[in-house]
C-alpha cells in the first residue's frame, strides 16, 4: 500500500489552500519558538556579559541601576561612593585588585570608562592588539570599538544617551589628547564597544583629585588616601570565596553596598520568569488558537478531498489505503508548518538578537533547545492526532451515498 | 446448493433495496430484480431518472449491500459479504467506469491507469506497469508525463477505462460512460466496451445513450425500481419513453 503518490497529487491540487494551512501553522510554532528562544539568549547573554564581574561595591540604592550602569554600561544616575569607603576598598587585603570605574566622558557615541588596567586584563585575559595602557594620555578599546589602535581624540564630556544625545547640556570636547594603544578579545558584553581609560585621567579631566600625589603621573594602584575622590562604583576581584562574602559583609553599611552580580541578574530574572510565564501564556493560547484552526482547516480542505476519496473507495480501495490518504494529507501539511515555523522562529530569535546585540552590546546567542523542539514536537503529535479526524469521517460516511452526492 | 451456484458469471436474484425518505418512511429503490450478467455479453440497464439504474449498479458493484435478495459471482455471495471483503473482491473482480471519469487529474496517463496497484503495492510491480502501458497503447494514449487535465474529454475516459482493467476483472461497471462526450468519442467509448466483451467481460452499463444501447446483448429496462419488460427488440430498437 502507497499512499504517497495520491497525497502529493491531492497537494498538487489544493496547493493554495494548503500553503495557507502550513502558513497558518508556522506562524504559531514560530512565535512560541522565538519567544522561548530568546528568553534563554538574553538569560544567557546577560549572565555572560556579567561573568567576569565578581563583587561590585557602590553607594547604597538600586543593585539593578548599578548593575546596568557598571556592567552593562547603561547610561543612569548612580550617587558615588564616599571617598572614605573607596580609600577603604581600593586598599583591602582581602581582594586581589579593586577597580574603580568612573563615567562622564564619551567619544564617538560609545562611553569611556576611567578604571584600572588590572581590569583590563581581567576582563580581556590577553589583549587581542597592542598593550595595556601605561600612561595616562593612553586608552584601550573593546573589541567591537569603531576606533583603531594608534588613533587619537579628545573625549567629549557626557555619556551618550540611546546613542544619540549627550546627558550634559552643554556637551564639549575635554583639551587632552589620548592615543589608542591597545584593543581587548571580546568579552560579548557591552565593553567590547567602549574605550577604557586610566581612572587617574577621567578624575584629572573632571577636575578631581587624581588619585596620586601631586604632579605624580602614575596610573593605577596604590592610590593616595588623600587624594582619591569617591567613585560611582568598584568592581572588585576577591582573591577567594570566603574572601567574596567577607568583603560582601564588610561593604553592606549604611555608606555603601555590595552584591554580587549574580544575585541582581537572579532577582532579574526572577521578574523576567513572571514575564516568561505570561509569554508561555500567550504562547499556549496561540497555540490553541492554531490547533483550533487545524481542526477547522482540516475540515475545510477534507471537503475537497471527498469526491476523490469516495472515487478511490469505489475503486476498490481498503479502508486503511482511504484513511492513510486522508491522514497523510493532512499530517504532511503540519509536519511542513512545524518544521518551517522551528527554522522561521529561530530566524525570528536570531534577527531579534541581533537587533538586542546591536542596542545593548551584550552578546545574544539563540539556540533551539529542548523546550522549542518539546513545543514543536507536541504540535506535531496534536496535528497528527487531529489529522486522524477526517480519516475517521471518511470511514463512517456512506459510500453509496456519498457517491450519488459527488 | 443454490441453483445459481453453478452460474459462471454475475447474477442478482429477487433483489430488494429500500431506503427511508425525508419524512422517515420507507420506500423500495428496487424490488424483486433478478437477472445474469454473463461473460462476454453487454447487459444495459436502461430507464428514466429515479428508476433505480445507478441503485442497481451499486449493488452490483458491492457498493451498496441490497436489503433482501442475493448477490452471486462465481461460488461468492458478495451480497454476504463484510464491507472489506466486498472492497476486496471489488478490487480484483470489477472495473468501474464513471460518467465524469473521475481520474486524478494531477497525475500522468501512466500514473492513473497505475492507481489500483497501489491500494495494495508500495511500488507499482511492473508486470502491471507493463500491463498498464499495453492497455494506454491499445487504446490510441500516448505516455505523456502531462497531467491527464491537459487531455480532451474522450481521452480522459478513454484513460479510466484503461484504469479499470489494469487489474484484468470479470466484470466492467460502466455508469453513463458515454453520458459527457460527443458522438465520436461516444462511438469510440462503445467500441471499446464491445471489444472488451469481446474479450469474455461481463460488461454493464447504466446508459441512456441508444447507440450503447444498441450494441447491448441485454437490455435491463427499470420503471420505479422494477424490472420492466424487455426494452429492446433487436429488430425495431429502443422502445420510446425507455430512455427518459
Amino acid at each position: 500500500m502507497n499512499p504517497w503518490p495520491i497525497v502529493r497529487a491531492f497537494l498538487v491540487r489544493h496547493r493554495w489552500a494548503a500553503l495557507a494551512f502550513v502558513f497558518l501553522v508556522a506562524a504559531g510554532v514560530s512565535l512560541a519558538v522565538a519567544l522561548i528562544s530568546q528568553e534563554r539568549a538574553l538569560r544567557n547573554g546577560s549572565a555572560r556579559a556579567a561573568d567576569r564581574f565578581d563583587l561590585i561595591v557602590a553607594a547604597p540604592g538600586s543593585q539593578t541601576d548599578v548593575l546596568l550602569t557598571a556592567v552593562f554600561l547603561r547610561p543612569g544616575t548612580t550617587k558615588l561612593l564616599p571617598p572614605e569607603v573607596t580609600v577603604r576598598l581600593l586598599n583591602d587585603k582581602r581582594a586581589a585588585f579593586v577597580a574603580p570605574i568612573g563615567f562622564g566622558d564619551s567619544h564617538r557615541g560609545v562611553p569611556i570608562i576611567g578604571t584600572t588596567s588590572q581590569l583590563v586584563t581581567h576582563l580581556s585575559n590577553e589583549l587581542q592588539e597592542g598593550r595595556v595602557f601605561a600612561r595616562r594620555a593612553e586608552a584601550v578599546v573593546g573589541a567591537a570599538s569603531p576606533v583603531k589602535v594608534g588613533e587619537t581624540f579628545r573625549p567629549t564630556h557626557g555619556i551618550p544617551r540611546d546613542g544619540n544625545s549627550e546627558e550634559d547640556t552643554d556637551p564639549h570636547e575635554h583639551g587632552a589628547m589620548i592615543t589608542v594603544v591597545g584593543r581587548m578579545k571580546p568579552t560579548g558584553s557591552p565593553w567590547d564597544s567602549a574605550i577604557m581609560m586610566p581612572v587617574e585621567h577621567v578624575w584629572q579631566l573632571h577636575s578631581l583629585p587624581d588619585g596620586h600625589e601631586e604632579g605624580n603621573e602614575a596610573v593605577g594602584p596604590p592610590f593616595d588616601p588623600t587624594r582619591t575622590p569617591g567613585v560611582p562604583a568598584a568592581v572588585v576581584r576577591p582573591t577567594t570565596i570566603a574572601a567574596a562574602y567577607q568583603l560582601r559583609n564588610a561593604y553592606t553599611t549604611n555608606e555603601s553596598m555590595a552584591f554580587f552580580p549574580a544575585e541582581a541578574l537572579t532577582r532579574l530574572y526572577s521578574v523576567m520568569g513572571d514575564l516568561r510565564q505570561l509569554m508561555s501564556l500567550l504562547a499556549i493560547v496561540t497555540q490553541a488558537l492554531v490547533l483550533m484552526a487545524i481542526v477547522m482547516g482540516v475540515l475545510l480542505l477534507f471537503r475537497f478531498l471527498v469526491p476523490q476519496l469516495i472515487t478511490l473507495r469505489a475503486l476498490g480501495a481498503p479502508r486503511l489505503f482511504i484513511a492513510a490518504i486522508a491522514w497523510g494529507f493532512t499530517a504532511t501539511l503540519v509536519l511542513a508548518g512545524v518544521v518551517l515555523g522551528l527554522v522561521a522562529g529561530y530566524g525570528l530569535s536570531y534577527g531579534v538578537s541581533q537587533w538586542l546585540a546591536a542596542d545593548t552590546g551584550v552578546e545574544l546567542t539563540p539556540t533551539l533547545a529542548s523546550s522549542e523542539y518539546l513545543i514543536a514536537v507536541s504540535i506535531l503529535a496534536t496535528g497528527w492526532i487531529l489529522a486522524l479526524l477526517p480519516a475517521y469521517v471518511v470511514q463512517r460516511r456512506s459510500l453509496a451515498m456519498s457517491l450519488a452526492e459527488s | 446448493m443454490s441453483p445459481h451456484d453453478a452460474e459462471v458469471g454475475l447474477s442478482v436474484f429477487q433483489l430488494e433495496v429500500s431506503f427511508c425518505d425525508a419524512t422517515g418512511d420507507r420506500f423500495n429503490a428496487l424490488s424483486g430484480i433478478t437477472a445474469q450478467f454473463r461473460p462476454g455479453q453487454i447487459t444495459a440497464i436502461v430507464g428514466p431518472s429515479g428508476s433505480g439504474k445507478t441503485t442497481l449498479l451499486h449493488c452490483i458493484a458491492g457498493i451498496l449491500v441490497p436489503s433482501s435478495g442475493e448477490i452471486r459471482h462465481g461460488g461468492v455471495v458478495v451480497s454476504s459479504l463484510g464491507e472489506s471483503a466486498r472492497d476486496a473482491w471489488r478490487r480484483h473482480n470489477c472495473g468501474m467506469v464513471f460518467q465524469d471519469f473521475r481520474l486524478i487529474d494531477e497525475l500522468t496517463v501512466l500514473e492513473n491507469v497505475t492507481t489500483p496497484a497501489l491500494f495494495g503495492h508500495y511500488r507499482v510491480p511492473s508486470i502491471l506497469r507493463e500491463r498498464a502501458r499495453t492497455l494506454i497503447r491499445d487504446f490510441g494514449l500516448l505516455e505523456r508525463s502531462v497531467p491527464t487535465s491537459r487531455l480532451s474529454r474522450g481521452e480522459r475516459q478513454r484513460v479510466a477505462i484503461a484504469r479499470a482493467l489494469l487489474m484484468d476483472p470479470a466484470i466492467i461497471l460502466a455508469d453513463e460512460p458515454t453520458a459527457s462526450l460527443d458522438r465520436a468519442n461516444a462511438a469510440s467509448v462503445a467500441e471499446t466496451l464491445e471489444g472488451l466483451a469481446g474479450q469474455g467481460k461481463a460488461v454493464v452499463c447504466v446508459t441512456h445513450d441508444d447507440l450503447l444501447v444498441s450494441r447491448a446483448h441485454e437490455v435491463i429496462s427499470l420503471k420505479a425500481g422494477r424490472m420492466g419488460p424487455p426494452a429492446v427488440d433487436p429488430f425495431v430498437g429502443l422502445r420510446a419513453g425507455d430512455l427518459a
